[in-house]
């Protein structure tokens, strides 16, 4: 049965805010018990203690190969496995090319590139055995962005290509692994409400000139829920979701 | 018992069989009032009896004074038209050396000159309805994988009208967001359905297809009904849903 995650281990990254935090609320609200990954312990503590025994805690920088390795080792002793991965963890600054600081260009290929390379690496070898398990299925999903399938506005010249990378290898990794069945999806959301978008003021933005111009985190999480609950013959393997009222 | 889309009205295209029906079962499930376009009458009478409130209206979508009768006449019996499915589709897969010129004008009067009458004759009446209680209207069409890249030999002129469709769904959904219309597309994969299971030698043939190598037409009914039952904030713009195995 892939319809329901009871019994399930997922691991998400950046789960101490935004998307990957309302990811895994709504995967431990589906059954699965989640490892929380990210840099910032007290945030993750926070979460687990409201998840209780669904959560399991591992303070981790996705830039990091020794630890992440670690850490997913970690994950399969305590909790048994990993059936689904989300790759969520992030970095976006959005500063034309020609006054950008070349510090925060490294930033995001180190989080958005390398750490999702550094992670599913880590985990696919959990992932093919567990698709062999009862479940019959295992399940990569990463979040990209609309910023993955095109350059949408100046500005976002790194964030994209970054983007694009991680999009690239996914669709790589789906046709390597679908005789496995892990099924390989990315999700590719517009502007929601985050960190990164509150930091920027996109967010305020936004909602000041929009009816429907601004998604929730929670949004996103139910797209990773829908595809990591579908039958084990059904892999979404992109969903690009906007608010209403984006255009680009 | 409340359904998520009660007191909408839904125009589903090739409704007389696969995904078309499918979508139709799934929609009024949810309490939409459906209806049935196909050119097989006795086909959409069927499902009809089988449905709370579905219409029946024999249509060939490739004539477009035909279409926009059927649909001005669903707007003023139900009020307006909330949701819109593009589904009929037409399939020939031979190579380009061996084809039939007719099989290719069939394709593009089906697959897109389809998509087109229909959606000028709902355009009105969704973006109408997008300012009703609903507060958004849906267009969702459905596309393919050859509607992403040319999948194969053979796929030539299937996946010319469905990269087409995928051009002019992005465009619409450019020129409604501030409309409030929301316009998808979901791309399927291999798919049970007439059009795979007939056995000739010019259509994909799912006959051979293993368990997971072949999706239900269930299965894009459900995803269409998520797509149509998001929050109005959050516009899923494009799913792509292979069977698991499913390389290409």
């Amino acid at each position: 049965m892939a319809e329901t995650l009871e019994g399930t281990t997922a691991v998400v990254t950046g789960a101490s805010s935004g998307i990957g935090e309302a990811t895994a609320r709504a995967l431990a609200g589906r059954g699965a018990r989640v490892a929380l990954l990210a840099r910032r312990r007290d945030r993750l503590d926070a979460l687990a203690g409201e998840l209780g025994d669904r959560a399991a805690v591992f303070e981790v920088d996705v830039t990091d190969d020794a630890a992440v390795a670690e850490t997913m080792a970690a994950v399969v002793r305590e909790l048994g496995g990993i059936d689904v991965l989300v790759n969520d963890a992030g970095y976006g600054s959005m500063v034309p090319a020609l006054e950008a600081d070349l510090a925060e260009w490294r930033t995001m290929v180190d989080v958005n590139v390398n750490g999702v390379l550094l992670t599913t690496h880590a985990a696919l070898p959990h992932l093919v055995e567990a698709a062999q398990g009862p479940r019959g299925v295992a399940d990569v999903v990463t979040i990209s962005s609309v910023a993955g399938r095109k350059v949408a506005s100046p500005g976002a010249g790194v964030y994209a290509a970054t983007k694009h990378a991680v999009n690239a290898f996914s669709e790589a990794l789906r046709q390597e692994l679908a005789a496995r069945h892990v099924r390989v999806g990315l999700v590719e959301p517009g502007l929601v409400r985050s960190e990164m978008t509150e930091h920027s003021g996109a967010a305020a933005d936004a909602e000041e000139h929009f009816a429907l111009g601004l998604m929730e985190p929670g949004d996103i999480a139910d797209a990773v829920v829908y595809m990591v609950t579908r039958p084990r013959r059904t892999a979404v393997n992109e969903m690009l979701v906007r608010p209403t009222e984006q255009t680009r | 018992m409340t359904g998520r889309l009660d007191s909408t009205t839904a125009i589903v295209t090739g409704a007389s069989s696969g995904i078309g029906a499918a979508t139709a079962r799934a929609l009024a499930a949810e309490g939409a009032a459906v209806a049935l376009f196909a050119r097989r009458r006795d086909r959409l009478e069927d499902l009809a009896r089988e449905l709370d409130g579905a219409s029946v209206h024999e249509v060939d979508v490739s004539d477009a004074d035909a279409v926009r009768r059927a649909v001005d006449e669903v707007a003023q019996q139900r009020g307006g038209v909330d949701v819109l499915v593009n589904n009929a589709g037409y399939g020939s897969m031979d190579l380009a050396r061996d084809a039939d010129l007719a099989e290719w004008q069939k394709m593009v009067d089906v697959n897109l000159h389809g998509v087109l009458s229909t959606t000028h004759a709902a355009l009105d009446h969704l973006a109408r309805s997008a300012r009703g209680s609903r507060g958004i209207a849906d267009v969702v069409t459905v596309s393919s994988v050859a509607g992403r890249s040319v999948t194969g030999p053979g796929s030539n002129i299937y996946a010319a009208t469905k990269h087409a469709v995928g051009a002019f769904s992005e465009a619409l959904r450019q020129e409604l967001a501030e409309q409030h219309v929301r316009v998808g597309l979901v791309e399927p994969g291999l798919v049970d359905t007439e059009l795979t299971n007939t056995g000739d030698d010019n259509k994909p043939d799912a006959s051979q297809a293993s368990e997971l190598g072949l999706l239900h037409a269930d299965d894009i009914a459900d995803a269409v009904v998520y797509v149509v039952t998001r929050p109005a904030r959050a516009a899923v713009n494009e799913m792509l849903v292979r069977p698991t195995e499913q390389e290409n």
